[in-house]
């Protein structure tokens, strides 16, 4: 490593970020970890545990500021008044889109990434997602299959910590090595029950969820406190805060440098590898370059490919590894859609403590062969809670009656 | 039904129920609040009186403290400056003020000096024309005053703790415990955005 600055640089600490800081200093590699956001700490979950009344605008957020500042990261169901420190401010963070197709560019510029505020349902992938290019005809045939992941799968949920339920081995979501699930209450068992009773091959169950039950790696199991994407000073769910980046510390072998924004990759034609790493900070504006044997990159789907088209050469004028054209092209959102409902009754059960694991239901359609009228299917996530005061607006009358 | 709290185990770095509620505490302690600094008084003296006899007509004094003991005007008065939009602050102004004159008028006196069983009657009158009639284009006051007053009461520490449960950090996950008539409710939706609306 003599003629370099480190051995590897990972660029961006979020998910996978963190997994690879992880996994590379444990092999004994001298890992730069660059995040181009602020350093983060659990003493920076402010919004933790704290009370409606003691937010300035009773967690109705600065709406204002919000519409001005936060037009898109607000659209996230996580952002709020005590979380909105986690989120990039589109008002100083722009980008273009076209309004035919617009895409919601969901980011949290931090350490840690959106691993802080990300859903947390975990579930594997089955055999059959990994042969349905090739079973129907959309898309290239993928050289992998779920052999090949599961170890990885074991890996990851066992250090991780994932809980979930055994009992039900679909073939689109395989039990995994999981933490005791938590427990559905009164209402999403009732409709577990119907529907199992109606429908066989379907079946709704705890979520598999990247939270604890269990003690694991110096992490306390959840205490039920529910919003998890406040942040969790006693690191109950995974973020790269509370798993990877402790453990890459750990090792001796790690150095983290926040608030480096890559600016890009140099590519060396003789050696056909990236040679080095531009940085400017993004307080100083300060420039600065880095150099490894390995890079991993690793800042999300959308800014890994803005780094990607930022890297022009002689070598690639259209930006690292897009020889093709294709780079920054093709992609999709997680297209979803939202129902509710009322259940009447059971109005002598209620939950004590604030479960942060949904229920879902796995994809039943096109299990063996084309059976329904469309390719492939979908899964249903879904969380049943008991009515409460909000109801009073909308209940008609006044006074000690209502 | 397996319940979690079968499976909880109190390990080495697992925190009991006290410990959490201490956590809690410190936490609380800690932080910072920022004040309601209204930026400029958009009610006077009287028209806040007049919203807290409106909100305690709404949820009054019982066994447990009312609108009025819960802060429901200066939580109305820091909504109002600002929280509201210019249109939906002009909107609640102006059904403020009819709803003034509209007890002048009827009575001779300002609401505020009317008995108590004559404005009940006048605040009934109007909220049950406002509720069973077709929505009007713009929410009138006495709908306006019942949203604010609701959202302003249980999301007080009066109305949050001792009207409601608040459950902060339980420790263990009970799915199924049982509720009977009289126990009191949970004060959730701890979730990051709650919803309301001033239109």
């Amino acid at each position: 490593m003599s003629q370099h600055d480190f051995d590897a640089i990972v660029i961006g600490s979020g998910i996978s970020g963190g997994w690879a800081a992880k996994e590379l200093t444990e092999k004994g590699l001298k890992v730069l970890l660059l995040e181009r956001g602020r350093s983060i700490t659990p003493a920076d979950y402010v919004g933790e545990h704290k009370p409606a009344w003691q937010f300035p605008f009773r967690q109705l957020g600065d709406r204002t500021r919000y519409a001005r500042d936060y037009p898109i990261q607000s659209t996230c169901y996580a952002f709020g008044e005590p979380t909105e420190q986690f989120w990039a401010k589109d008002s100083e963070q722009p980008y273009g889109q076209d309004p035919a197709h617009p895409f919601r560019w969901i980011r949290g510029n931090h350490l840690g990434g959106k691993s802080l505020m990300w859903g947390r349902t975990t579930p594997r992938w089955g055999p059959i997602n990994f042969e349905e290019n090739k079973r129907d005809g959309h898309g290239v045939d993928w050289p992998i299959r779920y052999d090949d992941i599961r170890p990885w799968y074991d890996h990851v949920e066992e250090f991780i910590g994932v809980s979930g339920q055994t009992e039900f081995d679909s073939p689109f979501a395989p039990v995994g090595r999981f933490q005791p699930g938590m427990a559905m209450n009164a209402c999403e068992t009732f409709v577990a029950d119907s529907i199992r009773k109606k429908f066989p091959d379907r079946r709704l169950t705890i979520a598999p969820s990247a939270v604890l039950t269990r003690p694991l790696h110096g992490r306390a199991p959840c205490h039920y406190c529910g919003p998890c994407e406040r942040g969790c000073s006693t690191g109950s769910y995974f973020s790269s805060i509370s798993s990877t980046l402790p453990a890459a510390k750990a090792t001796g072998n790690l150095t983290i440098v926040t608030d480096s924004v890559v600016a890009g990759l140099d590519y060396d034609p003789k050696t056909r590898k990236v040679s080095g790493v531009r940085v400017v900070d993004q307080n100083t504006r300060a420039g600065r370059r880095y150099t490894a044997r390995i890079v991993f990159l690793n800042a999300s789907t959308l800014a890994s490919t803005q780094i990607l088209l930022n890297s022009t050469s002689e070598s690639f004028p259209n930006g690292l590894g897009n020889r093709s054209g294709v780079l920054g092209h093709y992609l999709m959102d997680h297209p979803y859609l939202t129902v509710s409902g009322v259940i009447p009754g059971l109005l002598d059960k209620y939950t004590i403590g604030n479960r942060p694991a949904g229920v879902w239901m796995p994809r039943f359609h096109n299990v063996d062969g084309q059976t329904a009228p469309f390719l492939r299917g979908f899964s249903y996530e879904a969380s049943a809670s008991r009515a409460n005061w909000t109801d009073g607006v909308s209940m008609p009358g006044y006074g000690a009656a209502l | 039904m397996k319940h979690v709290s079968e499976s909880f185990e109190p390990g080495r770095n697992s925190l009991d129920r006290r410990a959490f509620v201490q956590l809690a505490a410190t936490f609380g302690l800690s932080l910072s609040v920022p004040g309601f600094a209204a930026k400029s008084p958009t009610l006077t003296a009287d028209e806040l009186t007049l919203i807290g006899e409106v909100s305690e007509l709404i949820i009054p004094t019982t066994d447990t403290g009312g609108a009025l003991s819960a802060g429901v005007p200066g939580f109305v008065k820091m909504m109002l400056a600002d929280w509201f939009s210019a249109a939906e602050r002009e909107n609640f102004i102006s059904g403020m003020n009819e709803f003034a004159a509209g007890a002048l008028k009827k009575h001779g006196k300002k609401f505020q000096e009317l008995t108590a069983s004559q404005k009940d009657q006048y605040f009934s009158e109007l909220l049950t024309t406002a509720e069973g009639g077709a929505p009007a284009p713009r929410t009138p006051f006495v709908v306006l005053m019942k949203r604010l007053t609701i959202f302003g009461y249980y999301t007080s520490e009066l109305g949050a703790t001792t009207e409601l449960r608040q459950q902060v950090a339980t420790a263990q996950y009970e799915p199924a415990a049982t509720f009977k008539p009289g126990d009191r409710a949970d004060s959730g939706i701890p979730g990051a955005m709650y919803w309301f609306n001033a239109s």
